[in-house]
Parts: C-alpha cells; sequence; structure tokens
C-alpha cells in the first residue's frame, strides 16, 4: 500500500469513526470522559461537504467544455448537439447569475436599515448600561443621523424611481414610514445639539421608525425586481422553458408506459396473469371511474398495497440495507479498491 | 390483424387526448377514495393552532414531478393556512425553490378572495426558509439545534428568523406540531423518516410521494412511521374534495380535472393492455 493509499484509507476510517460515534453515543458525553458533545462541528463539516460538492460541479463545468468543444472544433459527430448545449450552459448560467445578485440588492437596502437600527438600539443599551466605547455618545448619535438622513434620501430617490403602477398600499406606507423616520430623526438631532447627555429616549424612537421603514422598503425594492428585465428573463428561461421542459421529459414515461403495456404486457403463464390481475385492480381501483365497475376496487387496491406489495418491497428494502451496511463496512476500512489502490505490477491508479 | 402493427404515434395522439380533454373542457368527476389521504387530512385537521407551534413543510420536488407533488403541497398548505397554523416551509431540493415563494402566494390570493376582510401575511402565517444544502446531514442537525432560529439564521429573503414573531423564543424540534414532506425522492424522504425525531419526540409526519412510490410509501405508513400519505395525484384529489366538503364556498383547483384525465388514460391503458392480449391470442392461435 502507498502512502497516498495509506493517508485516504485513514481519513475514510477517522471520517466513518466520527458519524459512527455521533449516532451511536449520546449527544454529550459525561463530563468523567472528557464532556465532548457530539454534532457540535456538524455544521462547518456540512458546509465542508458543500464546498467539496461546488468543486465537484466546477470539474462537471470544465468537462462538458473540454468534451464537448473538442467535439464542436473538430466538427465530430452531434456537433450541433454541443453547440446547443453549451450556448443553453452559457446562457442559464448568465441569466442566473444576474437574478441572483439582482436579488441580492433587494435585501441589501433593507439589511442595511435593519442595521442602523440596530445601532440605534445598542447605542441605548451601551447608554443604559453605562458602557465605554472609543467614540462618545454624542458623537456616535450624529453618526447614526447622518446614516438615517442618507436612507431617507436614497428611500424617496428610489420611490421617485418607481412607476404609478406600484401598489398604493406601498407607496403609502413608504410615504407616511420616511415622514416618521425624518420626524424622529429630528426630534433625536434636536435633543442631542441641546441636551448635555445623550438622549436615551428617542433612539429607541428611532430604530422602531427605521424596522418599520425596512419593511416597505423591501417590498418597494421587490417590486422594482420583479419589474426588472433581469426578472423577466430568468422567469422566461426558469418558468417559461426549464420548468416546462422538465415536467415534459418526466411526462414522456406516461407515453411510453401506455405504448409498452400495449406492446409488452401479454400473459404468457400463471404469474404474468396474476401481475395483470394485480395491475388492473390497483389501476381501477385509484381512479373514478372504479364506481362503474365494482365499488370494492379501492379497498381491494389498498390490500394488495398494504400486504402482499408491502411484505414484498420490505424484503426488499431489507436486502438493500444489508447491502448497503455491508458496503459501508468495506468503505469504512478501505477493502474497497480505490484510485490509489495498487496493481500487481506496482502502479497507482490501476483498477483490481 | 391491423391491431397487431398499430402505429405508436396512434396511441400516442390517444394518451394525448384523454390526457388533455378533461383539462380543455373542464370535465371532472368525484376522485375515489384514498384512506391514506384521509389520514392526512385527519391529522392536518387535528392540528391546532397554538402559540409557539408550527408546522414544517418540505417541498422536495422539481418540474419533473411538479404535476403530482405541487397539488399535493397545495392542498396541504392551503389546509394549515385555513386553519391559522404557521407554516415554515423548507426544501433541499434547489429547483423546488421557486415554488415555495410561489404557491403560498397563490394560496394567499386564493384565500383572500374567498374571504373578503381578512389577511394572510408573510412572517405571521409562514415563513420561507427556501432551499438549504446538507441534506441528511442537515436533518440530524435539526432534532440537536437548540435553537433553529441559530441553525436557520436568515430566511429565504435574508431576514434574520428572530425578526418574526413565531421565533423570538428559541424553537426546537418539540415546537414542531407537524411534518409534511413532498417528494419523488426516496433517499430524501428517508432521511426524515430516520432522523427527524428525538428519544422522546417525533412530530406527527404525512409524506406525498410520486405514483411511482407508492409502494415503498407503504411500508412505512404501515409500521406507523408515517400518519398520513398523499399517492399521487390520486391523493392530492381525494384531499382537494375533503377540503371543498368542509369549506363549501372554496374554489376547486387543478388536482380532481388532473386526476380526472389520468383515470382516462389508465382506462385507455387498461383497454389496450386487453386489445394487445386478444390479438396476441388470436396471432397465437394462428400459429403467427
Amino acid at each position: 500500500m502507498n502512502w497516498k493509499a495509506r493517508l485516504l484509507a485513514t481519513l475514510t476510517f477517522l471520517g466513518g469513526l466520527y458519524y459512527f460515534l455521533d449516532f451511536v453515543l449520546p449527544a454529550k458525553l459525561p463530563d468523567s470522559l472528557g464532556g465532548y458533545e457530539f454534532g457540535k462541528y456538524n455544521q462547518e463539516i456540512s458546509r465542508g461537504f458543500i464546498a467539496i460538492g461546488s468543486v465537484a460541479f466546477a470539474l462537471g463545468l470544465i468537462n462538458i467544455f473540454y468534451i464537448h468543444g473538442a467535439r464542436i472544433i473538430f466538427r465530430k459527430k452531434g456537433f450541433l448537439n454541443s453547440i446547443a448545449l453549451l450556448i443553453s450552459l452559457v446562457a442559464m448560467v448568465i441569466f442566473t447569475t444576474n437574478e441572483w445578485l439582482a436579488f441580492e440588492q433587494v435585501n441589501k437596502y433593507a439589511e442595511n436599515i435593519r442595521n442602523i437600527a440596530a445601532y440605534s438600539r445598542q447605542i441605548q443599551s451601551d447608554l443604559k448600561e453605562k458602557k465605554e466605547s472609543t467614540r462618545s455618545p454624542n458623537a456616535r448619535i450624529e453618526l447614526l443621523i447622518a446614516e438615517t438622513e442618507k436612507i431617507i434620501k436614497d428611500s424617496e430617490a428610489s420611490l421617485s424611481e418607481a412607476k404609478s403602477d406600484l401598489p398604493h398600499i406601498v407607496r403609502d406606507g413608504l410615504i407616511q414610514n420616511i415622514k416618521l423616520v425624518s420626524k424622529e430623526n429630528n426630534l433625536l438631532k434636536i435633543k442631542n445639539e441641546s441636551e448635555v447627555a445623550a438622549p436615551i429616549k428617542p433612539l429607541d424612537s428611532v430604530a422602531t421608525a427605521l424596522i418599520k421603514l425596512s419593511g416597505d422598503r423591501q417590498q418597494l425594492e421587490e417590486y422594482l425586481y420583479k419589474s426588472s428585465t433581469t426578472k423577466a428573463l430568468y422567469d422566461f428561461v426558469y418558468d417559461g422553458l426549464f420548468v416546462p421542459l422538465g415536467a415534459a421529459m418526466f411526462s414522456l414515461l406516461g407515453f411510453y408506459i401506455i405504448s409498452a403495456g400495449y406492446r409488452a404486457f401479454r400473459i404468457r403463464s400463471i404469474e404474468s396473469g396474476l401481475m395483470m390481475i394485480a395491475a388492473v385492480i390497483v389501476m381501477l381501483g385509484q381512479i373514478p371511474f372504479y364506481i362503474y365497475v365494482s365499488e370494492v376496487l379501492p379497498d381491494l387496491r389498498l390490500w394488495l398495497l398494504e400486504y402482499p406489495s408491502a411484505a414484498a418491497f420490505r424484503a426488499i428494502k431489507f436486502g438493500a440495507a444489508i447491502a448497503g451496511l455491508y458496503m459501508a463496512i468495506r468503505m469504512w476500512f478501505s477493502i474497497e479498491t480505490s484510485s490509489f489502490a495498487e496493481d500487481n505490477s506496482g502502479k497507482a491508479g490501476a483498477n483490481k | 390483424m391491423k391491431f397487431k402493427t398499430l402505429d405508436r404515434r396512434v396511441i400516442y395522439l390517444f394518451v394525448f387526448l384523454a390526457l388533455s380533454w378533461p383539462l380543455l373542457k373542464g370535465f371532472s368527476i368525484k376522485p375515489a377514495r384514498m384512506k391514506s389521504a384521509d389520514k392526512f387530512y385527519e391529522i392536518v385537521d387535528q392540528t391546532k393552532s397554538e402559540p409557539n407551534k408550527f408546522a414544517f413543510i418540505s417541498f422536495d420536488f422539481g418540474p419533473s414531478t411538479k404535476a403530482e407533488n405541487g397539488p399535493q403541497a397545495e392542498v396541504v398548505v392551503e389546509h394549515l393556512m385555513r386553519r391559522r397554523v404557521p407554516v415554515v416551509l423548507f426544501t433541499q431540493y434547489i429547483q423546488a425553490d421557486p415554488f415555495l415563494k410561489s404557491i403560498p402566494l397563490k394560496i394567499k390570493a386564493a384565500l383572500e378572495a374567498e374571504m373578503p376582510g381578512q389577511k394572510w401575511i408573510y412572517g405571521k402565517d409562514w415563513i420561507n426558509l427556501g432551499f438549504r444544502p446538507g441534506s441528511g446531514l442537515l436533518i440530524q442537525s435539526i432534532p440537536k439545534s437548540t435553537n433553529l432560529a441559530d441553525l436557520f439564521g436568515v430566511d429565504a429573503f435574508s431576514t434574520p428568523l428572530k425578526e418574526f414573531a413565531l421565533f423570538k423564543k428559541p424553537k426546537t424540534l418539540k415546537n414542531i406540531s407537524l411534518l409534511g414532506q413532498f417528494t419523488g425522492l426516496v433517499g430524501l424522504f428517508d432521511s426524515y423518516v430516520q432522523f427527524f425525531q428525538t428519544t422522546d419526540y417525533k412530530p406527527v409526519f404525512g409524506h406525498g410521494c410520486t405514483s411511482i412510490t407508492i409502494p415503498e410509501a407503504y411500508i412505512y405508513l404501515d409500521s406507523g412511521q408515517l400518519q398520513g400519505l398523499q399517492e399521487g395525484i390520486a391523493g392530492a384529489a381525494w384531499y382537494s374534495k375533503r377540503l371543498t366538503d368542509a369549506y363549501p364556498n372554496r374554489k376547486p383547483d387543478n388536482a380532481i380535472l388532473i386526476n380526472t384525465g389520468l383515470g382516462i388514460a389508465h382506462l385507455l391503458l387498461i383497454f389496450l393492455i386487453i386489445l394487445g392480449n386478444i390479438t396476441g391470442l388470436i396471432s397465437r392461435s394462428k400459429g403467427g
């Protein structure tokens, strides 16, 4: 066994051991055994899996470009299909990325407002608890006032950008809350300038008004996003092409099954006869027209599913589970041949 | 013996007509009674609208199985929203993400049109967690979490979950009164059966499957690991009928129409199997 194979086998064993222990041991070990909490790092591990999955996607993309690019360049058989595939792939990536960026922008404005509201509450809490900060309380409030003024101007500009078909409930709410934030901010400004001690109460009013505004701002940005060309293009490729094509691919099964049923479902033995009778009962028992044949059909269907079919499926599931366990143990202990295993000639990478 | 060499395109044409005619004409027939869907209906109907409790609904389906899983998910979410049980929507399947946004909005519009003066509000009546990667590992994290708002962080629109009244106080698996999962992917469904529970608590579990995976889902219904099941579009149609019976002002949805079309297609299939066997028998008796 070469060092690469040994390293892989060790890592595989340790990974398997972690999940085995995570499953069989309590969530937290007793303090006498170290008090370790299993599952504490599951989220980080799960992120690691996502990262590895993303690398696999990237490798897949490179592979697609490599294989289909070569087919197009050398004009091999089916190169037109390859052109269609690559154009669709690139177009989908562009449209989806654009949509994702636009959607991120939608949340950015509301999130910014919520952050300013949180800052206001933080100043208020620090003042109550008399916590020290690098800036003086009055300076922090001045910064808050300036940021809130920016939000007001920005929201007014966005509102004027919106077309007249903006739902009146959104427009009215936004106008009302811009006025409210402006009023509370001015009040805070006056108090901050006139009082020696930093004002606490108006900070809460500003934060509450900002939270209200963030909801309306989110709705406005969603409206602007929904009426944007980016969203229209995304809807065209996703809802207009991808969804119906996906559904059409699956629905073709129905056509093939019926055609195959006519051609291949022939009674040639007792077993195939029993199978056909069962199939007909199950089909008739779940369609609205059973009533014209017999009222007991749904019950017969249910009996078939609950007894003979469930028994057979249980056996299949048990068999598959035992086979899965066997495979898992073989993989855990690296008994399966791997890419780095040596063949008889001592060369790495050969399959045994 | 023209039937023996029947062109498959003729069969396709008949299938197309069988499926599309009820949809185009709006023709529907009362669906067959599905006892498993009855059980699903009952568990949703018995779910109380309590403070700090919510239903956790996972849409793990894409465009390919939307025709079956879509109506199933719609009727259950509608039922929960009618009963004012807060719904937290989630998916582990990236292609379901658009449905998490569109389905509750469609239901909200229908309910508000049916009951003028009543409102269903995002954040109060439903929350969309969006697509979450992590598969089985994430499902295992849910029962272990001491605060689901910390585990998920934000909703699909980047709003921190702690800003919603439902998540102001820490929520765990024990706050989930009902789990609903809709998929045609057996592997995803299995991870809920295995891991969505603690040693002392397991939410009531209802599942919507495609017609292909019905036999597999039955073993869990029989063992009591599932308390309700919607079998393909037939299950959704029966559930929809039960909803209409309970709420007479409700406008009929597509489930019953699609189920009628599928019923006609099934009749066509049975007819063709019988025809195929008769022609085969005649052919064999003639030594063909």
